[in-house]
């Protein structure tokens, strides 16, 4: 839906040791613009290169303040890779993810994820194709291909998390699980409070996972204790 | 407690505000405390067809008041001259299209909790039912109306296209809105060719049959055939809104026939205990 929001806030660059092939793919006109990009593409790796020093393998670091890349503040996460193959042994993949920083606040929650789909795409790589002193041209179309489909998760994962957790909200509720969508939807005709002593005992061990969830609240009254959907 | 009746369709220009305004029209001069809601922010049309009795500029819409903290729902309820019908208008098309573009998801959150707060205060006033004239397709806006139903009509000109888009928003909606509460979904055929070619009956009856059997498998009962009347086509076109009432004398049998339908539902459900 808001895919173009999403994608521009986002870079995205490899690097193959320092010295070695690097590549970048980026979505930020602001960031890599015509005249200063390769500037800031130039920066924007030895930052990927200093990254890779001492950073433990498939974890995603970060994210680092990134203050030199260009007037408005970014961020940096970046995660390292090494192919355990035969003759690679000194090669690292670091892949930088590079974001401003005012929403940082969007990528916290979808960190665990974001890590999880570095590691099935990279490790999906043809590391055959890289060798220490050069790569393939064909290891840049399948990083291409990598980037293009990490960008899709990225911003799929940053919309569902950004969309609120709501009983109000018909996308999120008809994702419940079945109990907690039935009790939910009857919840949801109550907007001002129900009773909590009109659910049955089931209901209201269902009641207390929407209440962990965040999606009901429960207040004292004369009458007892009411439930107020949220 | 009272009856929410949405009518929607899956198309434009089925014929959902002229059988919201004749339903309502039916039920309060059958003695019932009536309230229209015009529920298609899109092309909002009640307002062409009963003339509010004050100023437009002094009007307050439904639209305005769904996102405003400050409107009371006396505030929006319009008398008309039918002396038990009330009705809420939503604001002219110019302002309804971009403000359906700019409000978010969370708008249409606060609007759905809004809405089902609203409907228990029209209840509490004393109406016996709310009618609202839904909006074409789903759009929150839309599935937000359907929420509020008790009982749905479904308006559908007898053209395959329309139908089959019909069959797919009927499941859509029904697995979201199953198990949420009692609800009753009927079908109304609207606009049927009327002939006398015993070809074209032929032709009509297999068509409208052969639906049946689907609409019967999708849990929907056809709750009236509404023939195309060409009479009432060409005063629309005339716009004599302020006859808008006696206009629809046209289609009272069927109104009547979905009244019946309604009231036996009702009771049904009484016998049930709900
Ligand atoms: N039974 C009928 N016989 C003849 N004409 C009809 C009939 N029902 C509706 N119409 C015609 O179809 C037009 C559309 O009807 P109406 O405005 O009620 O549809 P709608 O579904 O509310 O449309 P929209 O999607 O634009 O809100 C009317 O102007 C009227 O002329
Ligand atoms: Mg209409």
């Amino acid at each position: 839906m808001n895919m173009v929001q999403y994608l521009e806030d986002v870079v995205a660059i490899l690097n193959l040791e320092s010295s070695g092939p690097n590549f970048y793919h980026n979505l930020n006109s602001e960031l890599f613009d015509i005249q200063a990009k390769m500037l800031y593409a130039s920066r924007a790796i030895i930052l990927c290169g200093l990254a890779n020093q001492r950073s433990p393998e498939k974890e995603l670091q970060g994210p680092v303040p990134v203050t030199e890349l260009s007037s408005s503040p970014y961020s940096f996460y970046y995660f390292q890779l090494r192919p355990h193959l035969k003759g690679l042994q000194n090669i690292h993949l670091v892949i930088g993810l590079i974001f401003k920083t005012m929403n940082k606040k969007k990528f916290k929650p979808i960190e665990d994820e974001l890590e999880a789909i570095l590691i099935s795409s990279f490790e999906s790589l043809d590391f055959s194709l890289i060798s220490p002193e050069s790569a393939d041209p064909k290891l840049k179309e399948q990083l291409n291909q990598i980037f293009e489909n990490i960008f899709v998760e990225i911003n799929s994962l940053l919309e569902s998390s950004n969309s609120e957790k709501s009983i109000f909200n018909l996308g999120f509720l008809v994702n419940l699980s079945g109990d907690e969508s039935k009790l939910a939807k009857k919840l949801m005709l109550f907007p001002d409070g129900l009773l909590l002593n009109t659910l049955s005992i089931d209901e209201q061990n269902t009641l207390n996972l929407l209440e962990q969830k965040g999606l009901i609240e429960k207040h004292e009254s004369d009458e007892g204790i009411v439930i107020i959907p949220q | 407690m009272g009856t929410t009746i949405t009518i929607f369709s899956t198309r434009g220009g089925s014929g959902k505000t002229i059988t919201s305004v004749s339903l309502a029209s039916t039920l309060s001069k059958m003695g019932y405390k009536v309230i229209i809601i015009d529920g298609d922010l899109e092309a909002p049309s009640l307002i062409h067809l009963i003339k509010p009795q004050k100023p437009v500029a002094d009007l307050n819409y439904w639209t305005d008041y769904l996102g405003a903290k400050n409107l009371k729902v006396e505030d929006i309820i319009n008398p008309t001259k039918l002396s038990n019908l009330s009705i809420i208008y939503s604001s002219p098309p110019e302002i309804g299209k971009s403000f359906l573009s700019k409000n978010s998801q969370r708008w249409w959150q606060n609007a759905l909790r809004k809405s089902l707060t609203t409907q228990k205060k029209l209840y509490e006033i004393g109406y016996d039912f709310i009618i609202i004239d839904n909006q074409s397709g789903t759009s929150l806006n839309s599935v937000n109306n359907m929420i509020l139903a008790d009982v749905s009509l479904l308006v559908v000109r007898p053209a395959s296209y329309g139908v089959g888009a019909a069959e797919v928003f009927i499941q859509e909606m029904h697995s979201l809105l199953k198990g949420m509460k009692p609800r009753k979904d009927f079908f109304v055929w609207n606009q049927v060719p009327v002939t006398d070619n015993p070809e074209e009956k032929t032709l009509l009856n297999h068509f409208l049959s052969k639906w049946d059997v689907k609409i019967e498998e999708l849990g929907i009962e056809v709750a009236t055939v509404i023939p195309f009347d060409h009479m009432l086509n060409l005063q629309l076109l005339n716009e004599i809104t302020n006859e808008i009432f006696s206009l629809t004398i046209s289609m009272n049998s069927s109104m009547l026939e979905i009244v019946d339908r309604i009231l036996k539902y009702q009771n049904q459900q009484k016998r049930n205990g709900n």
